[in-house]
């Protein structure tokens, strides 16, 4: 990984444990229950933005139907509660997981020589198929009705974890104190973030390192890419499944936090939502979806319905939202992060360069010890030319 | 022909009623650099599309010591050790220039800092005092380098440039030249397509002279030059570097 690789991981690492932080402590702070219960819902919508990130903001395949995604793993997680009851809540994530996968590698074979509208298209139309197809199992999936009776995180192995957090940050007594209602609150909100911040970490981990770097080559140029060596579709196909499995666990997460599944994970306006929490976070930057999904859910959630005019005209709410995003996007095009990154990223990106300046500037015989330890090709064709 | 490291035979390339490349046989040695020269439309890109896997010959094989390519995928074509430029470069612009030369490193399994081994790959082209800098900030003659070290950083055996002159000044190749002469010199065998056959002679030990899809002339270069087939597409062309 290259040193300015390296700072802008680190750049970001930071920015994610201080949110971390403030996210375990907020509680803590916080009496407001709906405000977590919103927040536990947000979390499940960080991993939905920055798992449609990870392909469409990388490798540039678009993907406007990730509901797709979301709703195969949510309507995994409430079948099997509705016909399998003795599956566990965290074997239902596993299913959902496995199942989003799945639906990935389905939808991700057919996409791989699709480009730009054709392939919006596509992923459009594969996620309204699904919509379509719930409909066909109308018995089963309970059509507009969906399912409810979902098991609830607070009823898996999951749930301890959030309970224990909750006794750790708010204290035992204070838990024991609530009704079950109130506990699940926290629970939902615990678990929601522990399973949002490693699915970031591990996202983070895989963009800026060195399968994240191959796939940006991807997106900016494929045929160079492909000279280059990269067997772009299996990046390609890899990113699709990867994305759809973090949406399918995350869209599971979300459905047993909520405690039913509705046709409404399927709607194309969540395929579209993501797609400008992404726009409005910075695409391609992994922690900037992830942090405009919070700004977004608060907004539509729980901020714009406290506005009485938008409780008199809550249909002015999207139109209110709209604007935001436009306004936003044409004083900041590349979203919200990147101009914030370069900024704390430019004294580094400054050493950097001085440092590979100085590194050519000591010539040849320098490039050979700089790579003498690692692979010999670079190396010994070095070696001949500045010895001989 | 047992040792040759690439082998064209009977190549032939059609676009519906359009034959581009018309059973064109050659083979290239280990060490050697060829220069395959023809005037606009004689089928060279195409061709060289052919050579290295980014286009599928209409009949004919194409062989790496011995070994077919035509029905590897692209990127195991440049894994068994053939590598490409592109006549109009095609760098991964939003990507420091040190990136665009990781990214084949790491698509070849490099262990270890894979930053030192790009930045002397990037010497070898002369371009490490750009590492840091954004690619699209690049000059052309700068862009040419990068595209040359994209292609070194996959190790390649045989290396095949794309009119690696089209569009540069005087100045710009002449470095360049001579960049391409070290590296033949290192031992990396070349064919590099030319459209001027002046830039060509100081760097090739050999010309094969195409026309309307056909070779017409193989050999030394001043012998090709000399050639009255040579001499006579060329005028047609109108054109003579």
């Amino acid at each position: 990984m290259s040193g300015l690789l390296r700072r802008l991981v680190t750049v970001n690492v930071v920015v994610l444990l201080v949110m971390l932080v403030v996210l375990l402590l907020l509680p803590t702070y916080v009496s407001n229950r709906a405000l977590l219960s919103v927040l536990a819902i947000a979390n499940c919508y960080v991993m939905f933005a920055a798992s449609w990130d990870v392909l469409s903001g990388f490798t540039g395949q678009v993907n406007f139907g990730h509901a797709a995604f979301i709703g195969g793993g949510g309507f995994v997680v409430g079948l099997l509660s509705k016909y399998q009851e003795g599956v566990p809540a965290l074997g239902q994530l596993a299913s959902a997981t496995v199942g989003a996968a799945l639906l990935g590698v389905l939808i991700g074979v057919p996409c791989l020589r699709l480009k730009g509208p054709y392939l919006a298209l596509a992923t459009l139309s594969a996620a309204s198929a699904l919509l379509q197809l719930s409909f066909v199992f109308k018995a089963q999936t309970g059509g507009e009705e969906g399912i409810s009776g979902v098991t609830r995180l607070t009823e898996s192995g999951l749930g301890g974890i959030g309970e224990g957090l909750t006794r750790l940050f708010m204290g035992a007594a204070f838990y024991d104190g609530l009704r079950p209602l109130a506990q699940s609150t926290y629970v939902n909100y615990y678990v929601t973030l522990v399973v949002m911040a490693l699915v970031l970490l591990g996202l983070l981990r895989l963009g800026y390192g060195r399968r994240g770097l191959v796939l940006r080559s991807i997106q900016q140029d494929e045929l160079a890419a492909e000279a280059a060596g990269v067997p772009v579709v299996r990046y390609k196909l890899g990113a699709f499944v990867l994305s759809g499995a973090l949406a399918g666990l995350a869209g599971g997460l979300l459905v047993q936090v909520r405690g039913s599944v509705g046709i409404d994970l399927l709607f194309i306006d969540l395929s579209l939502l993501i797609i400008i929490i992404a726009a409005v976070g910075g695409v391609g930057t992994i922690i900037g979806p992830a942090i405009a999904a919070y700004v977004v859910m608060l907004l539509q959630l729980f901020y714009l319905d406290k506005v009485r005019f938008f409780q008199e005209n809550p249909e002015l709410k999207l139109g209110a939202f709209s604007l935001f995003v436009i306004v936003l996007l044409i004083v900041q095009p590349r979203g919200l992060l990147p101009p914030v990154m370069k900024r704390l990223n430019a004294p580094a990106a400054r050493r950097n360069a001085l440092t590979l300046a100085a590194v050519s500037a000591a010539g040849a015989g320098q490039a050979s010890t700089t790579s003498s330890d690692v692979e010999p090709a670079t190396g010994t064709d070095t070696e001949p030319a500045a010895r001989g | 022909m047992a040792d040759a490291l690439l082998e064209a035979r009977q190549v032939t390339r059609r676009f519906g009623g359009l034959t581009a490349v018309n059973e064109v046989s050659f083979s290239v040695e280990e060490g050697s650099a060829v220069g395959l020269i023809g005037a606009n439309g004689a089928g060279k890109t195409t061709l060289f599309n052919c050579l290295t896997g980014f286009d599928k010959p209409t009949s004919g094989d194409v062989r790496l010591r011995g070994k077919s390519l035509l029905r590897m995928p692209r990127h195991k074509v440049v894994h068994a050790g053939v590598s490409r430029t592109f006549q109009i470069v095609r760098p991964f612009p939003d990507l420091p220039v040190i990136a665009n030369v990781m990214v084949p490193l790491i698509a070849a399994g490099a262990k270890g800092d894979v930053k030192a081994q790009a930045v002397g790959v990037l010497m070898r082209v002369g371009l490490a005092a750009r590492a840091a800098d954004p690619s699209s900030q690049l000059s052309e003659g700068d862009l040419k380098r990068l595209e040359m070290a994209r292609a070194l950083a996959t190790k390649p055996t045989l290396l095949l440039l794309d009119e690696p002159f089209a569009g540069l000044s005087q100045a710009e190749i002449g470095l360049l030249s001579a960049t391409i002469g070290q590296l033949r010199d290192e031992g990396v065998t070349l064919v590099v397509v030319e459209h001027k056959i002046g830039s060509l002679i100081a760097l090739v030990d050999r010309v094969i002279a195409m026309d309307q899809g056909a070779v017409i002339a193989d050999g030394r270069p001043q012998d090709v030059m000399r050639d009255p087939a040579v001499v006579h597409a060329y005028l047609g062309g109108g054109s003579f570097g």
